[in-house]
């Protein structure tokens, strides 16, 4: 243990052997009361260690055996007691302190101020630094005024701590109980003394190193010296200010069952959450039994430990760029928020008004490097982190993956990497379109953005236009395709969005199809209703053209399966609604031409269809335009109307 | 951090969280009737997750309780995150959506 060696060599003889005896004193008294109050514990087993001990003096034995009941409410029934001779020198029952448990081996170091701490791991035993310190507390209260740092030990640990790895920070465990004894009270009155196994004289020997070892003064927190590739956390561990300790009170789980007050949650989280624990306080919490006895192990912490315990670990979680690393909360509470102001503007009241959330920025030390190559070494040294947990290879994927032989999976994994790759540009074009609902950006990178995707949707590296159609189809027959197509609709210029509406309408048939397993078609309805409501009369013509051709080879019109598809049916309807919207609003278009035979032939075709089709196919519909049947009344004769009416409004019963 | 971000939105919602030890635990309100073949899953209010993914859950009750006796008088529980097996969400709270596009951000940052 490197710590006890160089205590052992450093440990000056003179200024300590007064504050020896006067330790060995208190704590042989503290002890032996222990023992005494210990289950078992035997007076003979008291006077046994007195007489070991040598010790007559009874003053100190209360402090003594209030700072066991720190020490060893921690270390009791885990105490391991060495079962060794009272002869043994004080090195050797160093030696064997080493073969002790993590936590006994703590108090052993000063590490409270200087020496390492590795071997206890970085933050658990807090208690044993209580417990440590206020040991030395002790030694203040017992009179010692010298408190001159040990210069045989102030170069002595900065050897050490460059070695190892720095997980000291500068216990604030100790400087609370440096101001707790300021203050005046030793512990906290309300620990009881449990039962403790009685202690052997080796252990005596052993808690005396201890004592001998506790330098008087100086806390000197150490910074955390330069990154070692051990460093598991990647971060600089920064010294938390003691001034920075927040006091306010909370226990865990808090009568509000929040986490701890230093986590950083979003306004709409917190407000949310205390909805919740409002609603859950006021029907009256059972009162269980337990929680009425008074707990023996509670409160060994104080608030600011628990803080600093609970900061070490949030500095990790600090980033520079909260929106990346947080997104998906982020995000979520956004969206959230957002949704809940939609719903005040349209009546339902807002209670509270939204917070500033500040997140504390801390600064990113420096970057390291998780893969850490050692010259000479085999291969690499995996360092993991909580970012990357195990990086033990390099698993890049190198080349490319085009070159594929034509086969069905191929092919279909060829569509699906397309997708990815159109999905994070929409994604960038999503980022750069600040709040507010997706329109078509003004921005002129914005724009290149979009046409880039665009193009990227409707040519796929294809010359002849039917193809490219085909790929576009290709990417709609995926679910996520559809997804990307509806998101991306509201980014696109009218005439753009137009064009793949058109290519939607023209292979309705083959998507209804396509999308039987999915039935995801529905979630581009709402993106095309609205391209389809500043459509041009002629490319609304255009569109239902498209519908009610003949396809060649086959003895039905395509509309025969629009009509019984919900999208399809949806869709038609929308298109005609637009329709007739435009025609009454515009009367010259009633004169005019060409256009407008064609488009009354094909409501009447349309109307005749779906008074063909048996009510139980006919799919209803995501809307239910109401100009449609007046629409029909102008075109088809009555006893058609009677027939469509009927069957309309018997298929959706409101 | 994609899951830890994610486990932070579900804070203050009821989950059941099978342990890989055979040890499920329930939170107190939901009796949920599982086929609980040696496999213990713990139900509670999800209280805090840190980026271990450890969890705390608050209100706890476990599937069998006659299986598991130990477990009757625990309300809270700290369940370490190496020994979870499954986590089951309420999925209105889930925007799997969001999810997707949080899980495309990580990998393009990852290739980074």
């Amino acid at each position: 243990m490197p710590c006890l060696n160089w205590r052992k060599e450093n440990t000056p003889q003179r200024p300590k052997e007064r504050r020896q005896c006067t330790h060995r004193e208190s704590l042989a008294q503290f002890l032996a009361h222990n023992t005494v109050l210990s289950a078992g514990g035997t007076k003979m087993k008291t006077t046994h260690l007195c007489s070991q001990v040598g010790v007559t003096n009874t003053e100190t034995e209360l402090q003594l055996s209030v700072l066991l009941d720190q020490f060893s409410i921690t270390a009791a029934k885990k105490v391991y007691l060495l079962e060794a001779d009272t002869a043994l020198s004080p090195e050797e029952t160093a030696m064997e302190g080493v073969g002790q448990p993590a936590k006994m081996k703590c108090l052993e170091g000063p590490h409270l101020n200087q020496g390492p701490a590795k071997s206890c791991g970085s933050l658990a035993p807090e208690k044993e630094l209580v417990s440590a310190s206020q040991l030395e507390e002790e030694e203040e209260n017992e009179g010692e005024e010298d408190l001159d740092p040990d210069p045989d030990l102030a170069p002595g640990p900065e050897e050490e701590e460059e070695e190892e790895d720095e997980k000291d920070l500068g216990d604030p465990a100790v400087l609370s109980a440096v101001h707790n004894t300021q203050r005046g009270g030793l512990s906290s009155p309300g620990i009881k003394i449990p039962d403790v196994l009685g202690m052997s004289p080796t252990s005596l020997h052993f808690l005396w190193q201890t004592l001998d070892y506790l330098s008087p003064v100086l806390f000197r927190p150490k910074f955390p010296s330069a990154n070692s590739p051990a460093c598991h956390f990647g971060h600089q561990l920064l010294l938390p200010d003691p001034s920075l300790f927040c006091s306010l009170p909370t226990s865990w789980p808090p009568k509000f069952s929040l986490p701890s007050h230093l986590t950083q949650l979003h306004p709409q989280h917190q407000r949310l959450l205390q909805l919740q624990q409002h609603s859950r306080m006021q029907s009256p919490p059972a009162k269980k039994p337990w929680s009425q006895q008074p707990d023996p192990y509670a409160n060994l912490m104080t608030r600011k430990e628990k803080d600093w315990v609970i900061k070490v670990q949030m500095v990790q979680l600090q980033s520079e760029n909260p929106r990346l690393d947080d997104y998906y909360y982020q995000k979520y509470y956004q969206k959230l928020e957002k949704k809940q102001a939609d719903d005040e503007l349209l009546g339902r009241k807002n209670k509270v008004e939204s917070l500033k959330l500040v997140t504390p920025y801390i600064q990113k030390a420096e970057a390291y490097e998780s893969v850490v190559r050692i010259e000479g070494s085999l291969g690499q040294v995996a360092v993991s982190t909580c970012f990357s947990p195990r990086r033990a290879i390099d698993a890049v994927p190198h080349g490319t993956q085009e070159q594929e032989a034509g086969a069905a999976s191929s092919q279909r994994l060829r569509v699906l990497h397309h997708i990815e790759k159109m999905f994070l540009q929409l994604l960038e074009i999503e980022e750069g379109q600040k709040d507010g609902p997706p329109q078509p950006c003004y921005s002129e990178q914005q724009s290149k953005q979009v046409e880039k995707l665009f193009l990227a949707l409707k040519t796929q590296e294809q010359n002849n236009l039917e193809e490219a159609a085909d790929g576009f189809l290709q990417v709609l027959s995926v679910r996520k395709g559809k997804a990307l197509v509806a998101r991306m609709l509201p980014f696109l210029p009218q005439n753009q969005a137009v064009s793949l509406l058109l290519a939607i309408t023209h292979h309705l048939p083959l998507l209804v199809r396509r999308d039987v397993a999915d039935q995801a078609l529905q979630m581009l309805f709402k993106p095309l209703g609205r391209c389809i409501s500043h459509l041009t009369f002629h490319e609304l013509l255009q569109g239902l053209q498209g519908l009610t051709l003949l396809a060649p080879g086959s003895s039905e019109r395509p509309v025969t399966v629009v009509l019984q598809n919900q999208f399809g049916i949806s869709l038609l309807y929308a298109l005609l609604s637009h329709g007739e919207q435009l025609v009454s609003l515009d009367s010259s278009l009633e004169k005019s031409n060409s256009d407008y035979t064609t488009w009354t032939d094909m409501v009447v075709l349309i109307a005749w269809e779906i008074a063909q089709m048996p009510t139980a196919s006919l799919a209803e519909p995501l809307t239910f335009p109401s100009n449609l049947l007046p629409l029909f009344c102008h075109h088809v004769d009555k006893q058609l109307v009677q027939q469509l009416e009927a069957r309309m409004e018997l298929a959706w019963i409101y | 951090m994609l899951f830890y971000s994610f486990f932070k939105s579900l804070v203050g919602k009821d989950v059941v969280v099978e342990l890989k030890n055979d040890l499920s635990c329930h939170t107190g309100k939901r009796r949920v009737d599982m086929d609980s073949c040696c496999r213990i899953a713990i139900c509670g209010t999800l209280h805090s997750v840190d980026q271990y993914l450890n969890i705390k859950l608050t209100d706890i009750s476990v599937t069998d309780p006659e299986k598991y006796p130990h477990m009757l008088s625990v309300k809270n529980c700290f369940i370490r995150g190496s020994v979870v097996r499954y986590v089951q969400l309420p999925a209105d709270e889930v925007d799997t959506q969001l999810l997707q596009d949080a899980a495309r951000k990580e990998a393009l940052q990852q290739k980074q």
